[in-house]
């Protein structure tokens, strides 16, 4: 009780200081006032009286000191002086704070920054109920050789889901989830959004709740029911809908071609922790998929790319689980498959739950290099703190002459860390706030359907408790050198004497630390700097000026042109429409878009027709229109051009295809097909060899051997990118080109659009912001190298100034001086880039996947790496051995 | 008249004692001690205001800026229900002490 009182008045006094110092002087006036007051009824004058009076009461300031002691505040006051002071000493210190600072700011900024986004897209576990026991499964192929990370999964399927949900014992449930793009009518303006199918067990198996309404009845879920019902995201609901509470029981108009649905009514608004799954999504319908594939139970196994969503029972482990998915899949191989049914189950027939990130890969890498970068900060602010220390040994010797504990030393040491490591975090938060900003930007390019990064309360918090941390090290530690070390040596060379092995020894090891980081960054770096050179420098094989590109998807299609002669109707017509356009040269279609790798992927068999069947794999086959070829600039070295004359049985294949499978014979005229035809059926005929065009990307240089199968514009598709080659600039086509389909069909809406120049550009945003990142981090890591160097040899000549001085007044030339202390960093930098060589030559290893055309051990990279080091070690120890130089050795050495 | 330095906690149950008849300042409670004391003791300055200070911080006694007798400012203290209870305490653990040291002191052997 009293405890509290007295911390509640102390807390209190701070405040009424004022007050408590007023009546303090108050009442002392008035005892001497009494004290008077006595003496001159004794007798004494006026004068007299006061005398005796003040001189009775003694030291009046010294009782006012007593009582201030009494109303402790005085921790509190102590503790402000001590920060002013600390501040009075960063502010002298200019140059030094100011590198410790903007040092650790760099760190901590980039730290939190990588950690927030390593945390909210790869460790932060599901906002579901229970997310420990939720997996999604993947029916993963064999990945090797394969480069692109969608490869080698595919999804599952409403087949395996149906099996799953009425035979297991093992699972508490399980949900199918599979996005859509599909056209939405909002507020009265047709627009292409994505949309969620889910089952109807979805919302029950995640634990959500719905924030307006209810979610599906098993009853809506049938696919019988002319009724249709909708639940929208609370995004949606708050940012197309105004929030409107109203709006259960409206009619939302959507073109759906999976179902056929026009108008749905809104039943329901969705918590905001389900749009995880798809940040994009503003809507969820019921899965109620009823098309003749995906019911055959033969085929439809692997066929489409449906999130499957399990929930395990408790005490089930995932390899159990997986056990029984694997025998269940067996079972359907060897007794339900048909032969294409099998062919999936024999690509695709390994089962994993949970696929990694794709970006999880690049944020361990950034991870790793913002910890080496903090690793060095933290070496270069030790150094800097234990330099400190040495050149105030002086003022500390001093201070404790004149006897000052070693708590107040200590505690004065304790408060100057920490207020430079406060303003440091405080620079540091600012700086993570904006970067996380700029990595949203780049996320929603690389991954758009993941829901943006926030810099998470957690790793702040972190971030404060290691601050303290450090503070408490950075401070102590080198006072604990000191005193251990220094002050015990009672000489005016106290100064000197400081610097002692031990200290020495610490901020050797240091330099050589921080060099072998830097150098293994500064590796990495240049490794994927010369990777994105040499993709850059990847001769395309076609020509992208002047080329512009427009994607035509299911989804506006299929709807309104649903028989094969209707959308061969449309194709003919935005064919001819698209040679109006004033100044188009050339149009084409192509099936598959340009760099998206996404259709026919994986190897497909072909067979010769009249040739033994091999085991010839062909990577990529392309549907494209006759004039593909001359649009793109791709010339044709053998054989000819498609004409307008032909049929889809016409074939191309590129250079690359003959170099792997007729290495020694003319192609032309060889029929293939994927199959081997029945007589009397026309096989698919090779016209002409291309140049290697590497439409799938840059990156698939090697990757697989492309044919291309004729695709007469009449032929009726779905699902197109058009291609235009034109004279004029690029903006006033695209936008004809728009106008030109909207004129057709308004709900003509384009997936995407835009030069072929752009398409290559953000084809490379994942490689080029990384490589743009590790060259920061690595010029950071370099930058904190070079001050790390330079502030420990500019010590040591501070300190060997009396050395120096005797050496050249005993005849040393200036170059012994100058090699000497260039000697001195140098020694030290070699023997981390001795060090830093033998790590990178072992971390580089895991860099590989990122490389392209270069070897982890390219003698180049290293020598160059190493070059650059030495200089920057030379620039650091050059301007300590120029000030060496400059020393009078008499002055030197009266200075003692 | 001699100065006295008070055992621990002598002086505060002094004050204390003092305060309980109603409020009074600085100086009205070293007059008063050195009164009833028959002026045998006397309470130097140099230890009543930190003293006072003291308690008040711990919550025993208050204090407030009133006029005094003659109309002039003063600081006038007053016992809290805290002090009650502690002056209750301190006076029954001295008068225990008192008795012990004095049965002490009497004895012959």
């Amino acid at each position: 009780m009293e405890f509290f009182n007295r911390i509640k008045n102390s807390i209190l006094n701070l405040f009424q200081k004022k007050v408590l110092e007023e009546e303090t002087k108050e009442e002392m006036r008035l005892h001497i006032e009494h004290l008077q007051e006595r003496y001159q009824s004794q007798g004494m004058s006026k004068s007299e009286a006061r005398k005796a009076a003040l001189r009775d009461f003694g030291n009046a300031e010294k009782l006012k000191e007593d009582c201030r002691d009494s109303w402790g505040t005085r921790v509190i006051s102590d503790l402000i002086r001590d920060v002013r002071y600390s501040f009075r000493s960063l502010r002298k210190n200019k140059g030094v704070s100011g590198v410790v600072i903007l040092t650790l700011a760099v760190c901590i900024g980039v730290n939190a920054t990588f950690l927030s986004a390593l945390y909210s897209l790869v460790l932060k576990p599901l906002p579901v109920k229970e997310p420990e026991n939720l997996v999604q499964l993947f029916n993963s192929g064999n990945r090797s050789g394969s480069r692109t990370t969608s490869d080698g999964y595919s999804h599952s399927s409403w087949n395996q889901y149906n099996e799953f949900k009425e035979r297991s014992d093992l699972f508490d449930g399980c949900a199918l989830r599979y996005a859509v793009t599909e056209l939405m009518t909002v507020n009265g303006s047709i627009r292409r959004t994505r949309g969620q199918k889910v089952s109807g067990d979805f919302f029950n198996l995640m634990g959500a709740r719905p924030l307006l309404g209810r979610f599906f009845s098993p009853d809506e879920c049938n696919p019988t029911n002319p009724e249709k019902v909708i639940v929208l995201t609370q995004t949606a609901w708050e940012n197309h809908y105004s929030a409107n509470p109203k709006i259960l029981g409206t009619q939302i108009r959507i073109d759906d071609f999976t179902d056929g649905g026009v108008h749905y009514t809104v039943i329901g608004v969705a918590e905001r922790t389900i749009e995880v799954f798809d940040a994009k999504a503003l809507y969820f319908t019921p899965f109620r998929f009823f098309n003749r594939d995906i019911g055959n139970p033969a085929k439809a196994r692997y066929l489409f790319n449906m999130d499957l969503w399990i929930r395990l029972k408790p005490d089930v482990s995932r390899e159990t689980a997986l056990d029984q998915i694997r025998s269940m899949d067996r079972r359907w191989y060897e007794e339900i498959a048909d032969e294409e049914g099998r062919r999936g189950y024999e690509r695709y027939g390994l089962h994993e739950f949970d696929k990694p990130h794709s970006l999880e890969r690049y944020l361990y890498l950034l991870e790793a290099g913002s910890l080496l970068l903090l690793l060095v900060g933290c070496f270069n602010v030790m150094n800097l703190n234990l330099n400190r220390v040495s050149q105030k040994g002086y003022e500390l010797f001093i201070r404790s002459a004149l006897g000052a504990s070693k708590q107040t030393t200590r505690r004065l040491w304790f408060v100057e860390s920490f207020s430079l490591i406060a303003i440091a975090l405080g620079l540091g938060i600012l700086l993570a706030m904006v970067s996380v900003e700029v990595l949203n930007h780049y996320l929603n390019t690389l991954s758009p359907s993941t829901i943006p990064i926030n810099l998470d309360k957690r790793i702040v918090a972190g971030s404060l408790i290691f601050t303290l941390l450090l503070a408490a090290v950075m401070g102590l530690l080198p006072l604990q050198i000191f005193w251990r070390t220094g002050s015990i040596q009672r000489d005016d060379r106290v100064q000197r004497t400081v610097s002692s092995k031990l200290s020495q020894r610490l901020s050797s090891g240091m330099i050589i630390g921080q060099v072998a980081v830097a150098f293994t960054m500064l590796i990495c770096a240049v490794m994927l700097f010369r990777s994105f050179q040499k993709v850059m420098a990847v001769d395309p094989g076609f020509s992208s000026k002047q080329v512009v590109q427009g994607r035509l998807d299911w989804s506006a299609i299929g709807p309104f042109y649903k028989k094969r002669s209707e959308a061969s109707d449309l194709k003919q017509r935005i064919h001819s429409t698209m040679k109006d356009i004033p100044g188009v040269e050339n149009v084409a279609f192509i099936m598959s878009g340009m760099f998206s790798g996404d259709l026919r992927r994986g190897p497909i068999a072909f067979f010769v027709r009249g040739e033994p069947p091999n085991e010839s794999f062909l990577r990529h086959g392309n549907a494209v229109s006759p004039e593909f070829f001359t649009t793109m600039n791709i010339p044709i070295i053998e054989g000819r051009n498609f004409n307008a004359g032909d049929t889809g049985r016409a074939v191309i294949v590129d250079e690359l295809f003959v170099s792997r499978f007729f290495p020694d014979r003319s192609p032309i005229g060889l029929e293939i097909s994927n199959q081997i035809l029945p007589d009397g059926e026309p096989w698919p005929r090779i016209v002409g060899v291309s140049r290697r065009a590497n439409i799938r990307g840059l990156e698939e240089r090697d990757d697989g051997a492309i044919i291309y199968i004729n695709r007469p514009v009449n032929v009726g598709d779905w699902e197109y990118t058009i291609l235009l080659r034109s004279s004029r600039s690029a903006t006033g086509v695209i936008r004809d080109m728009q106008s030109a389909l909207s004129e057709i069909d308004p709900r003509l809406a384009l997936v995407y659009v835009g030069t072929l120049d752009e398409a290559i550009d953000e084809m490379l945003v994942g490689r080029r912001s990384i490589t743009l990142l590790m060259g920061v981090f690595s010029l950071l890591t370099l930058l904190l190298s070079l001050l790390g160097i330079y502030a420990v040899i500019a010590y040591d000549v501070s300190l060997r100034r009396r050395e120096i001085g005797i050496r050249s007044a005993i005849g040393a030339s200036k170059s012994t001086i100058f090699k000497m202390v260039l000697n001195q960093g140098l020694s030290k930098t070699v023997v981390g880039l001795t060090v830093g060589i033998l790590v990178s030559l072992y971390l580089s290893r895991f860099l590989e996947q990122q490389l392209f055309d270069i070897s982890t051990i390219d003698p180049g990279i290293y020598f160059v790496a190493l070059i650059v080091f030495i200089s920057v070690a030379l620039i650091a120890s050059f301007l300590p051995a120029q000030r060496a130089l400059r020393f009078d050795p008499i002055e030197a050495l009266r200075a003692e | 008249m001699t100065n006295h330095v008070f055992p621990k906690g002598a002086l505060e149950m002094l004050i204390m004692k003092v305060l309980s008849n109603g409020s009074h300042h600085g100086w009205g409670i070293a007059q008063k001690i050195h009164l009833l004391s028959s002026e045998a003791l006397t309470v130097e300055e140099g230890s009543l205001y930190p003293t006072l200070s003291r308690m008040q911080q711990r919550g025993w006694i208050k204090g407030k800026l009133g006029l005094s007798e003659n109309n002039r400012q003063a600081k006038y203290y007053t016992l809290t229900s805290l002090g009650k209870m502690h002056l209750k305490q301190e006076q029954k653990r001295w008068e225990e002490l008192a008795a012990g040291i004095a049965q002490v002191l009497k004895s012959n052997d």
